[in-house]
């Protein structure tokens, strides 16, 4: 009898092991709107559809099991690219002139808050606060906007004057600590059609709060050109994407550590850090590795254009073709190609829009969201052969 | 009372002056010659603004519900004729007392949008989208003949697809008395839009050099179709929706229901396969005449396109006679096959057609090695898979999957340039974009539509990013 205890307790411990496994499982994708899919912890919270309609569920990453799900016909308007802000308590989605804070762990609405003006697509936090830029009613300003994460209470942190806020784009604020000193930085652009465009990086810090200063990492130029992009802010170093040019900026001593200029820009695809090196996605079809350090060029590997956002893992960098519609994965340390892949048989094609983390891929076809181990990828999906120096 | 007249008056300004005081951005949407080469835009200004909530005016309305169209009959400005009254010349009122206006067009639409940024302030930015900045040689293949009394191009690509079905019925996909409505419409027009939008025409050239490319920022979304263009743009101009496939997918269908019906004749399911491989055989008919030609210089498409010419007529013999001989088992059998050979016919020829005004890459590609004695299998297998159009890169990944591991060679490839099915990759490029997007399989009709998920489709994706601003503020709108 004890014998038989035994082994049923080992049954039941083989079958917890084997259900900690990574499964593969398929959600349907809304039809309607998209966007990244969030991860925290085990949660992935991505767009989906629901009885209701289009919703956004919160799925288990492992088991692919609905853990909650909210529909609001607002989320129709997503910009599929936009950049919210999670935490282990909150969930921060700029959509126009909503800002929607929702509880990651059970999707319910914390608070919610509509202004008069729409914000900007990309939302940035540090655990206390989140920060959105607004342009300002006169049309002759901007405003960073500072909500308490608990509450939702908003209060006004700065008003920056621009020629024309219509034809200026200023990013939400990032908050950075620079070792000694915490702030907020936006890229902003001021478009003077027909004559010079302004581009400057608005700093501000607590240690001299009423003196936001203007640094420029982008010449004036007569195409409208600046940075566009949400940058990475990593302690006192920031990185930021303007046309071809990626620039080092050294926040606590306010001034330009390096610049880059690639051959193309980087539009679809969005600046990553990864150990000590900067990943750019470019439109010239290159994934490049850059020494965030230097700036200097470690690798560049062939991809297709329109990419989507990289991805990575400790043994390899994911990305999606757009043009291609085909699966990269990269060596992350010397950009050698590891595998490409497609969708098994005919009819479907992988979106651009995609989560890799965790031991997985969640892939979309536009039809389903598709749990694939990273580990099965050569078994679940169509290994392309080798690589291909042409667009298929 | 008093406070009442204030609001009467304020609202008075709000619709006086729309796109200024609710922050919204004035817009122009333009489109080409609708039905001839662009489909217009219909009804995708209407889905960014309502179901996407980008807050936009749209001052000159080119949808369905428009108010105020532009007349894309006047044309764009003529170096030699600088007074004569132009599109664009006609729009400018419509602009007076606007700013920041972000103008969006199609096809001959963009042409006339260029013109317009040159002679009016009021322009800000510009979106081009499958636009023939460079002018277009399918529109010549169409329109230029040696002699007025000559038959274009087109019209001989199409004499030769008429020749194979050899008197046979095939109206039931009519793909070729499509491309016959479409090409005469494009060659006995009495406008000369199409004139101007051919390469090298006065007007490409006076935008192109008289100024210099746009002084203001602009943005290319260039399409293209991997194989088959003709197929896809007749589709897409025939359906109003330009995402359906009724032509492709007849034609398929014919095809698969032979393929059942003789599943056991190995035969006839070989002859099945070459009928409905032709263009992708032809394709790489094509890579080995210019392998050919390659050892000894690059040949002049004159000579690669005579070659080329010369493979097509002689498979095109064997073919014929290979479904001759079976006419006395099976009629039906024969008369399917003649007319799915004359649609591979006439899409690899209009292909190639445009391909002799655009360049080809050379390189080298890995490639699987199929043993002989896995051929049939393989090709057995492929039958299975995929059914219709398959094309050469389907074929490719198929083998693939046919065998593991198969071993694999190293083969000299030849890539023509891409096309949208009406306008080649070179053709829709200018020097100087901020934004350079590619609109994968969008054939040139598709280019104006979201397609029918609205999710789905890349235009969708291309137009948010530019409104969000990623490629900067001048092309930004503000969400509602």
């Amino acid at each position: 009898m004890r014998y038989l205890i035994v082994v049923w307790g080992l049954l039941i411990s083989l079958s917890g092991c084997s259900s900690a496994l990574q499964e593969s499982w398929v959600v349907p994708c809304s039809g309607h709107f998209e966007f990244y899919p969030l991860n925290w912890e085990q949660l992935l919270i991505l767009s989906s559809s629901c009885d209701s309609g289009p919703c956004i569920k919160a799925i288990d990453l492992r088991s692919g099991e609905e853990v909650w799900s909210l529909s609001d016909s607002c989320f129709n308007q997503v910009y599929y690219n936009f950049q919210p802000y999670m935490d282990e308590r909150y969930l921060v989605l700029p959509v126009g002139r909503e800002l929607i804070c929702l509880s990651p762990k059970t999707g319910e609405i914390l608070w919610q808050s509509r202004r008069s003006r729409p914000g900007d697509s990309h939302v940035f936090g540090d655990g206390q606060f989140v920060y959105r830029s607004y342009a300002a009613p006169t049309d002759t300003a901007f405003e960073w906007i500072r909500f308490d994460l608990d509450s939702g209470r908003d209060s006004l942190l700065l008003v920056s004057p621009v020629s024309k806020a219509s034809r200026c784009l200023m990013r939400s604020p990032v908050p950075f600590f620079d070792g000694r000193d915490s702030g907020l930085v936006s890229p902003v652009i001021d478009y003077e059609p027909r004559g010079l465009t302004e581009s400057y990086l608005l700093l501000w810090k607590r240690g001299q709060p009423a003196a936001p200063v203007r640094r420029t990492i982008y010449p004036d130029n007569e195409q409208g050109r600046g940075p566009g992009l949400p940058p990475v802010v990593a302690g006192k170093y920031s990185w930021w994407v303007a046309s071809q040019d990626v620039v080092s900026f050294d926040l606590a001593n306010e001034k330009i550590v390096w610049r880059v200029t690639l051959p193309h820009g980087l539009l679809t695809s969005r600046l990553t850090l990864h150990g000590e090196n900067l990943f750019l996605a470019c439109e010239d079809e290159k994934l490049y590795a850059i020494a965030a350090s230097t700036g200097k060029l470690q690798w560049s590997s062939p991809i297709a254009g329109t990419p989507s956002r990289v991805f990575h893992t400790p043994e390899a960098t994911y990305l999606i073709g757009g043009s291609d519609q085909v699966l990269y994965e990269i060596d992350r340390h010397n950009g050698q190609l590891l595998g490409r892949y497609t969708f098994q048989g005919t009819g479907r094609k992988l979106r651009r829009v995609a989560y890799f983390g965790h031991g997985v891929a969640v892939l979309n076809d536009g039809r389903d969201w598709q749990a694939v181990p990273l580990t099965a990828l050569p078994t679940q999906l169509r290994r392309l052969q080798v690589p291909r120096n042409n667009r298929r | 009372m008093k406070n009442n007249k204030l609001l009467n008056t304020f609202a008075l300004t709000l619709l006086l002056l729309p796109g200024w005081a609710l922050g919204q951005r004035n817009t122009i949407w333009l489109d080409g010659v609708r039905t001839t080469t662009s489909k217009g835009w219909q009804g995708t200004p209407n889905s960014m603004r309502d179901f996407y909530n980008y807050d936009f005016v749209d001052l000159v309305s080119t949808n369905s519900s428009g108010s105020q169209e532009y007349d894309v009959i006047l044309g764009v400005r003529d170096s030699d004729m600088p007074t004569s009254p132009t599109a664009a010349m006609q729009m400018e009122p419509m602009l007076d007392n606007r700013s920041n206006v972000l103008g969006i067009a199609h096809d001959f639409g963009g042409l006339v949008l260029r013109e317009l940024a040159n002679r009016d302030n009021s322009l800000s930015a510009m979106i081009l989208d499958g636009v023939p900045n460079q002018g277009s040689s399918a529109v010549k293949l169409a329109t230029d003949a040696d002699n007025p009394v000559d038959k274009t191009s087109a019209q001989l690509i199409l004499e030769n697809a008429q020749s194979v079905q050899a008197m046979q019925d095939c109206d039931d996909c009519n793909a070729l008395g499509i491309f016959e409505t479409w090409i005469n419409a494009l060659s006995t027009t009495s406008i000369d839009v199409f004139d101007q939008m051919a390469n090298e025409s006065s007007q490409i050239t006076y935008l192109n050099d008289n100024p210099p490319p746009p002084e203001i920022p602009f943005a290319i979304l260039w399409g293209s179709v991997e194989e088959l263009s003709l197929m896809s743009l007749m589709d897409s101009r025939t359906s109003n929706n330009p995402w359906s496939t009724p032509i492709t997918t007849c034609a398929a269908e014919a095809m698969e229901r032979a393929r059942k019906d003789y599943e056991t004749d190995l035969e006839i399911l070989g002859l099945i396969s070459t009928v409905s491989g032709f263009f992708g055989r032809a394709l790489s008919a094509f890579g080995e005449i210019v392998g050919e030609f390659a050892g000894g210089g690059t040949p002049s498409p004159g000579t690669v396109l005579s070659a080329f010419g010369d493979w097509v007529v002689a498979e095109r013999s064997a073919i014929i006679e290979d479904i001759e001989a079976q006419r006395e088992a099976d009629q039906e059998l024969a008369r399917i096959l003649r007319c799915e050979l004359s649609h591979q016919l006439l899409a690899s020829e209009w292909q190639f057609g445009l391909i002799k005004y655009g360049t080809v890459e050379v390189g080298t590609e890995e490639v699987p090695l199929l043993p002989e004695a896995s051929q049939a299998l393989c090709i057995q297998y492929c039958q299975e898979q995929f059914t219709g159009f398959p094309g050469l890169s389907v074929f490719g990944n198929c083998v693939e999957d046919c065998m593991d591991d198969p071993p694999t060679q190293t083969v000299t490839v030849y890539l023509p340039e891409e096309n949208d099915g009406l306008l080649l990759k070179s053709e829709q490029m200018l020097d100087g974009a901020a934004f350079v997007y590619h609109l994968e399989e969008h054939n040139h009709f598709q280019e104006t539509a979201l397609s029918g998920q609205s999710s789905e489709g890349t235009l969708n994706h291309a137009l948010q990013e530019l409104f969000d601003g990623t490629a900067g503020p001048a092309f930004a709108v503000p969400k509602q």
